[in-house]
């Protein structure tokens, strides 16, 4: 089959939480570029314009709403805003996420004592559960109701390698919390399968992105996540438009449950 | 980026493995219907002439050699060949793959006695290591000097679901081949990244192909969340990902595609 027919969008309706930058920027663009009709959504309203008025040079059918995942009412009437103006809700990206917080060892490899488990403040605990993992549940319970009622959808979770690896300069709570959430990918992939809906996850490696309060845009930090790669690099957010539109698309028919990797290899350990 | 753009093979020279059928012809397919030039590699003579002549009625550039995949040396002969002939080597589907009996247990969820531990013969194993492993290996073995000299590249390698789970009713060989198979595929990843080859497996779940037993299409097609088997054509779309470029940042990963077969049962 013809690729543009394979990974075809055009005439459907997605979300993206986190949708202002990064990696749910991208695959906002990437729906956008594939004739979808997208609704971004952020916490961060001069962030959110400045998305919109990004993507609107790309199309006409773009919105953009304030809204917190955390939130169930801010949540729910952001999707109810998506059904008001484009009237279904085929994919949704649940793409919010919180990084930052110590590890349990620093950058240069020596122990981080804020990191160790037995220091690590509950509000890095209580934060990343709410961000990373609260969220997701809220943002499925948000969409789930549209898309049974469809009979069809496609959900696209954002995890993380951390889900599916130890990482010792990743603060723990992080990491657990994305294991939640890629965990609950797969239960609710299992329960929403007869009614049409696919559940997938895409678990990044390392991306330059505002992530982690902007820590990734440090050459520092830069260089010490490429040489822990096996490409011997970062990615790019644009680097998540291939599986983004796969994941989205009827291209991808026959996947639910899966977590797919894109990490340039940083869950096989090193090599030189 | 449209996605003409994003997953482009045109131009690509893609050479894929038991390419005559199944998955591995709709593999070929996806390549060829997109402008790659692709060489389908197959043991069956007629098969693989059929299998070029429906591709190339649709306008693709597909040509096909005859080998087998357990002869390392001819395989080195034959790689050498292609990167002369057709000018060079981007793309390797290590798709080719064998059957290996009945499980253990029987569609009826009885024991199969043909199928246990003890009763497997030497020569079953051996043959199914032939080509699922031996094959897999030998394969990209040839492949990668040809990758190298182009400066990177992909390899993708069919496993399957029974490589990281358990499935009773698929032959013991057969399963550990795939599982060494995966394996195989994260070591070579690392060991292939810093030139720019990257190495992941497609791991279909139940697909109607020839090599699924028709009795346990039903018994599949129930113990899937979504109630059906994979059809051959719903494998094009992680094909062209995994050849593109677009997934320049993935390597040593398991892409499974398999109805939510790895999850368990539900209603």
């Amino acid at each position: 089959m013809k690729i543009a027919e394979l990974f075809r969008v055009d005439g459907q309706v997605a979300l993206v939480t986190g949708g202002a930058s990064g990696i749910g920027y991208a695959c906002a663009e990437v729906l956008a570029d594939n004739g979808a009709s997208v609704c971004i959504l952020d916490r961060d309203a001069a962030k959110l314009d400045e998305a919109k008025a990004r993507l609107s040079a790309i199309s006409p059918d773009v919105m953009a709403e304030q809204a917190d995942v955390t939130d169930r009412a801010s949540m729910r009437k952001a999707v109810a805003h998506v059904i008001d103006r484009f009237r279904r809700l085929d994919i949704a990206f649940i793409n919010a996420g919180v990084g930052g917080g110590p590890g349990f060892l620093d950058m240069a490899g020596n122990r981080n004592p804020a990191g160790a488990v037995e220091n690590l403040d509950d509000k890095f605990w209580y934060g990343h559960v709410t961000s990373n993992l609260t969220s997701v549940f809220v943002s499925l319970k948000s969409v789930v109701p549209v898309m049974r009622a469809q009979r069809s959808g496609s959900i696209i979770v954002t995890t993380s390698v951390a889900a599916l690896k130890t990482e010792n300069f990743v603060c723990t709570a992080y990491l657990t919390a994305k294991a939640g959430a890629a965990h609950l990918v797969r239960q609710v992939a299992l329960e929403l399968a007869r009614y049409n809906i696919r559940v997938n996850a895409m678990a990044p490696g390392s991306f330059v992105t505002g992530i982690g309060g902007g820590r990734m845009a440090d050459p520092a930090v830069q260089k010490r996540f490429a040489a822990a790669n096996p490409l011997g690099r970062m990615a790019t957010p644009d680097e998540i438009k291939g599986l983004a539109l796969f994941l989205a698309s009827s291209a991808s028919s026959y996947v639910t449950g899966a977590q797919l990797a894109i990490d340039g290899g940083g869950s096989l350990g090193l090599a030189d | 980026m449209k996605a003409e753009e994003l997953y482009k093979v045109a131009h690509k020279i893609v050479v894929v493995t038991g390419g005559a059928n199944g998955l591995g012809f709709a593999m070929a397919r996806a390549m060829s219907d997109n402008g790659a030039r692709v060489v389908i590699v197959d043991r069956d003579r007629t098969d693989a002439e059929h299998a070029v002549s429906e591709l190339s009625a649709r306008g693709g550039k597909v040509r096909c050699e005859v080998a087998d995949l357990a002869d390392g040396e001819s395989l080195r002969t034959l790689f050498e060949r292609i990167a002369a002939q057709d000018g060079g080597l981007d793309v390797v589907f290590a798709n080719a793959g064998i059957t290996a009996g009945p499980g253990f247990l029987a569609t009826s969820g009885e024991r199969d006695p043909q199928g246990a531990i003890e009763t497997i013969s030497d020569e079953l194993w051996s043959q199914v290591l032939a080509v699922n492993l031996h094959g897999v290996f030998k394969t990209i073995q040839a492949a990668v000097p040809h990758l190298k000299k182009r400066g990177g590249g992909r390899v993708i390698v069919t496993t399957s679901t029974a490589a990281t789970k358990t499935s009773p009713m698929v032959g013991t060989p057969y399963l550990a081949t795939k599982g060494a198979a995966a394996h195989l595929v994260r070591q070579l990843a690392l060991e292939l990244a810093r030139y720019s080859i990257t190495v992941n497996a497609i791991q279909p779940g139940p697909f109607q192909t020839r090599i699924t037993f028709p009795e346990l299409v039903p018994v599949f097609a129930a113990g899937s969340p979504i109630h059906r088997i994979g059809q051959p054509e719903e494998i094009e779309g992680v094909a062209l990902f995994l050849a593109s470029d677009s997934s320049g940042f993935v390597t040593g990963a398991q892409y499974n595609i398999d109805g939510g077969q790895l999850l368990g049962r539900a209603d």
